[in-house]
C-alpha cells in the first residue's frame, strides 16, 4: 500500500543544540556537547543524571509554562519557513497535534507540596494548568479553530503526533496541521528515570559497548504539515514529505521493550508498507537510541535484522539528551535536514561497537545515499513508532 | 463504525446491565460527599465514585499487583467490552486490534503517589513502579499488557475535546485498514489535589447534598469512571448500534435537537457556554447524565454508551420524564461543548 504523500513546508527546532533547525543541523555536524547537571531545579540523588538543558528560552507573554513558550519559539520559526499566512485560511481546516509528557499534566511540585502540607494555596496553578495544554495554547494562540490535541504516548508522543497529522490530512479533517512534539526538563522525570536507574552520570553513549544510560533534555519542534494540493496551490517551499507511519504496541512489559523488537518490527513493516518503499530503499535510520542498555540492545538488533549489516544508523540524542514528548519531532525535523544536505550527523558519545548488538552507529560525518529514511521512537508502555520520511 | 461491545466502570456499577439499569433509576450511583477546606472557606463536592470489582474474573491476581486502580478501571472496561461483544482475542487478532484511549487528566492518582514518596521520604525513595503509572499511556500500557493487544495505539488528551480525537483515530485506522477493530477507551479518576482545586475555584459555598446545581457548577459533582467501546467497520455486526458522523463544529449545532430524537447534553464547566444549556434544555429531547455520573472531561465516551445502550434496548435511558420507546429509525446524539467554544457531535442510529 502506497498512500498520498504529506508534505512538510516548514520547521522549527528549540533544543540543547539551540534555537533554529537549521542551525542545529549544522551544530548536529560539527558535533559539540555541553551536558551538565541541571540548573532548572534542584535534586537529592545517590547519583546525578546529566541533561541538556535548552539555553535562553524567553518567558513568552501567554505562554503559561516554558514547554509552551519553546513550542511558539519553534511555531515562529516554521511558520515563517513555509511561508503560511493562516489569516488566509479557514480556521477550521487547520489542526494543531502535538506531543508530550508532562505537558498536559497537573504535576506542579509546588502546589502539591502545599497542598500536601495541609496549606491551602490558591488556586491558580489549576487554572494556569487547565489553560495550559500545549495543543489548545497553540490553536488559542493562532486563532485555529480546527481539532487541537495532544498526543501523550510518553517518548514516542511527538513521532505519533506527526503520525496522527498526518492521518489527519489524508483522511480530509484538515488542509494544513502543525505538528511536533514538546517538553521541558522537570523534576519528576528527572527522578522517575533516576529510580530507574536509567540514567548517566556521563554524557550519554548510544549503542557503545560502555553506554550506562540516557541523558534527559527537553525542547520542542513544530512541522507544517500541508496536503500536496494545499503546498501546490500557494506554491509552498517543500522541504520534505511524510511518507509512511507505523505504530505498533509490544505487549510486553510496562517500561521495558520486548527483548525480540516485536512491536518496533511491525510498526516498521507498517511505515515501510504505506510508503511503499522496501528495507533496501531506506538510506539511514534516525534511531531512538536512547544509550540505555536495554532500548540499545533491541532496537540496534531490530535494525540489523530488518536492514541489515550495511545499515546506516544515528543516534542524535548524544547532542540533545531525551527530550522525551520533544523527542520524536526533533528527531523527523533532524532527519529531513540530513536527507535535504545529503549528510548524516556523527553519533555523539558512541566509541565502541557492543558485540551484543553487532551494528555499529554513525562515528563521523556520512554522506546520505538515497532519498528516506526512516525516524524511531519506542515507549514505556511498549509503544514503537516509525516515520518514512522522504526528500521533497 | 458499529459498535461491538461497551464496558463500563462507573459510579451505577461495572458492566453493561448494572450501567442500563441506573440509567433507568434502578439504583442510585455510589457517591461521597468530601468537605475541603478552601481559601474561600468550607466547600463540599460530591464524589461520583467507581470500583474495579469484577476485574479478578478476567486477571489474575498476581497480575494486577503493580497495577493502580485506574490502570486497572481501563483494563476491566477494556474486558468488559470484549466479553459484551462475544469476541475473544486470538493471535491474529491481538495484532488486528488498536487501542485509542482519550483522558482529560491522566494518571493523577500515580502522580502524587510518586511525589507523596518524594515530598515524604526525599528524592531518593522516587517510586520507579509510581512513575511508570503515571505517564498518561499507562493507561493503554496496562489495558496492552492485561488483553495481548499488539496492534496500533494513541493516548490523546485535550480535555473535553479528548473523546472525539480517540473516535476520529479510530475512525482512520478502521477506513484505511490498519485494524479490524479498535478498543476506543474514556475515563477519568479523582484525587486531593484536583478537589481540592475545583473547590477552591469555587464561587460560593457548596454544601452536601445539593443535588440541583446550575449547569455551570456542574464540575462539582466529580465523576470518575472509565468506558470502553469496542469498534468495527460498518456491518461488522448487523443490528448494532453505529456511529455515523463525528464532527466538531465552531457553531452551536442547534439543528440536532430537530434532526434527532434525544441528545445526550455536556454542557457544563464554569466556563462554558450556560446561555445554550437553558435553551436546549428547553426543547424537551435534551438528556443529561451528570446526575447519575458526575461530569469530567471525557463524560461524552459515557454518554455515547448510553445511547448505544438505549438503541440496543429501543426504549430511552436516563429518562427523568419517563421511559420513552424508540422507534426502528430514531437517531440520538451526543453533545460535548468545550471551554473553546467549540461543539463535538458525535451521531447514533441502529443499523
Amino acid at each position: 500500500m502506497s498512500a498520498l504523500p504529506v508534505l512538510v513546508t516548514g520547521m522549527g527546532c528549540v533544543s540543547a543544540l539551540g534555537r533554529g533547525a537549521q542551525a542545529s543541523h549544522q551544530r548536529l555536524l560539527a558535533g559539540g556537547r555541553a551536558p551538565g547537571l541541571p540548573t532548572l531545579f534542584g535534586a537529592d540523588c545517590k547519583e546525578y543524571g546529566l541533561v541538556f538543558e535548552a539555553p535562553a528560552v524567553p518567558a513568552l507573554p501567554g505562554a503559561g509554562s516554558r514547554t509552551n513558550a519553546m513550542v511558539f519559539l519553534a511555531v515562529e520559526e516554521a511558520l515563517a519557513q513555509s511561508g503560511l499566512e493562516l489569516a488566509s485560511l479557514h480556521s477550521t481546516r487547520v489542526g494543531v497535534c502535538l506531543g508530550t509528557t508532562v505537558g498536559c499534566s497537573l504535576n506542579d511540585e509546588v502546589f502539591y507540596r502545599y497542598f500536601h502540607g495541609k496549606e491551602m494555596p490558591g488556586a491558580d496553578s489549576f487554572v494556569r494548568y487547565l489553560s495550559g495544554n500545549p495543543a489548545q495554547a497553540l490553536a488559542r494562540r493562532l486563532g485555529i479553530c480546527g481539532p487541537a490535541v495532544c498526543v501523550s504516548n510518553a517518548c514516542a508522543s511527538g513521532t505519533d503526533a506527526l503520525g496522527l497529522a498526518r492521518q489527519w490530512l489524508l483522511e480530509g479533517l484538515c488542509d494544513v496541521v502543525l505538528a511536533g512534539g514538546c517538553d521541558e526538563l522537570c523534576r519528576m522525570p528527572y527522578l522517575g528515570f533516576t529510580s530507574l536507574l536509567n540514567t548517566s552520570p556521563e554524557p550519554c553513549r548510544p549503542f557503545d559497548r560502555a553506554r550506562r544510560g540516557l541523558n534527559l533534555g527537553e525542547g520542542a519542534a513544530v512541522l507544517i504539515l500541508e496536503t500536496a494540493a494545499m503546498a501546490q496551490a500557494r506554491r509552498a517551499p517543500v522541504v520534505g514529505r511524510i511518507s509512511g507511519y507505523g505504530n505498533a504496541l509490544d505487549a510486553h512489559h510496562a517500561t521495558a521493550p520486548h527483548p525480540e523488537g516485536r512491536g518496533l518490527k511491525a510498526a516498521t513493516a507498517r511505515a515501510l508498507d504505506e510508503a511503499g518503499l522496501k528495507p533496501q530503499d531506506i538510506a539511514f535510520i534516525n534511531a531512538h537510541g536512547t544509550a540505555t542498555l536495554a532500548n540499545d540492545l533491541v532496537e540496534g538488533r531490530a535494525v540489523l535484522e530488518t536492514f541489515g549489516p550495511g545499515a546506516v544508523l544515528v543516534s542524535t540524542k548524544g547532542a540533545t539528551g531525551h527530550a522525551l514528548g520533544a523527542a520524536g519531532a526533533l528527531e523527523a525535523a533532524f532527519t529531513l535536514m540530513a536527507l535535504a544536505d545529503g549528510r548524516v550527523s556523527p553519533t555523539l558519545g558512541f566509541e565502541e561497537i557492543d558485540p551484543a548488538i553487532g551494528l555499529a552507529p554513525t562515528s563521523a560525518v556520512t554522506p546520505v545515499k538515497g532519498s528516506a529514511a526512516l525516524s524511531n521512537s519506542l515507549a514505556f508502555g511498549g509503544q514503537n513508532s516509525v516515520l518514512v520520511l522522504q526528500k521533497p | 463504525m458499529d459498535i461491538l461491545g461497551i464496558g463500563i466502570v462507573s459510579p451505577l456499577g461495572n458492566g453493561v446491565e448494572a450501567f442500563w439499569q441506573g440509567l433507568g433509576g434502578g439504583h442510585a450511583p455510589a457517591t461521597a460527599e468530601h468537605r475541603l477546606e478552601t481559601p474561600q472557606g468550607p466547600r463540599t463536592l460530591t464524589i461520583f465514585e467507581s470500583a474495579d470489582s469484577g476485574l479478578e474474573r478476567f486477571v489474575s491476581r498476581t497480575a494486577l499487583r503493580r497495577m493502580d486502580a485506574f490502570g486497572r478501571w481501563a483494563l476491566l472496561a477494556s474486558c468488559l467490552a470484549l466479553e459484551d461483544a462475544g469476541v475473544t482475542l486470538d493471535d491474529q487478532a491481538k495484532r488486528r486490534t488498536g487501542l485509542a484511549l482519550a483522558t482529560g487528566y491522566g494518571c493523577q492518582n500515580a502522580t502524587y503517589s510518586f511525589l507523596d514518596d518524594v515530598i515524604d521520604h526525599g528524592d531518593k525513595c522516587a517510586s520507579p513502579s509510581n512513575f511508570a503509572n503515571s505517564v498518561a499511556n499507562a493507561l493503554a500500557s496496562q489495558t496492552s499488557l492485561g488483553l495481548g493487544i499488539q496492534g496500533p495505539c494513541q493516548t490523546l488528551s485535550a480535555f473535553e475535546q479528548s473523546p472525539m480525537h480517540a473516535l476520529w483515530c479510530a475512525r482512520q485506522w478502521l477506513e484505511n485498514r490498519a485494524v479490524d477493530q479498535v478498543l476506543v477507551g474514556f475515563g477519568d479518576e479523582s484525587c486531593g489535589l484536583l478537589e481540592y482545586a475545583i473547590a477552591a475555584t469555587a464561587q460560593r459555598p457548596i454544601t452536601a447534598g445539593e443535588k440541583a446545581l446550575p449547569w455551570n457548577e456542574g464540575s462539582f459533582w466529580v465523576g470518575t469512571g472509565f468506558a470502553a467501546l469496542l469498534l468495527g467497520r460498518d456491518g461488522a455486526k448487523p443490528g448494532s448500534p453505529r456511529l455515523d458522523s463525528l464532527e466538531q463544529l465552531s457553531a452551536p449545532p442547534h439543528q440536532a435537537f430537530a434532526e434527532h430524537r434525544a441528545v445526550f447534553l455536556q454542557v457544563h464547566g464554569q466556563l462554558g457556554p450556560g446561555s445554550l444549556h437553558a435553551g436546549w434544555s428547553a426543547l424537551g429531547n435534551a438528556l443529561e447524565t451528570r446526575p447519575l455520573l458526575g461530569t469530567m472531561p471525557t463524560s461524552q465516551g459515557f454518554d455515547l454508551a448510553a445511547a448505544a445502550l438505549s438503541l440496543r434496548h429501543g426504549c430511552l435511558r436516563p429518562a427523568p420524564q419517563g421511559e420513552a420507546r424508540l422507534q426502528p429509525r430514531d437517531s440520538l446524539a451526543c453533545l460535548q461543548a468545550d471551554t473553546d467554544g467549540q461543539f463535538h457531535l458525535a451521531c447514533l442510529h441502529k443499523d
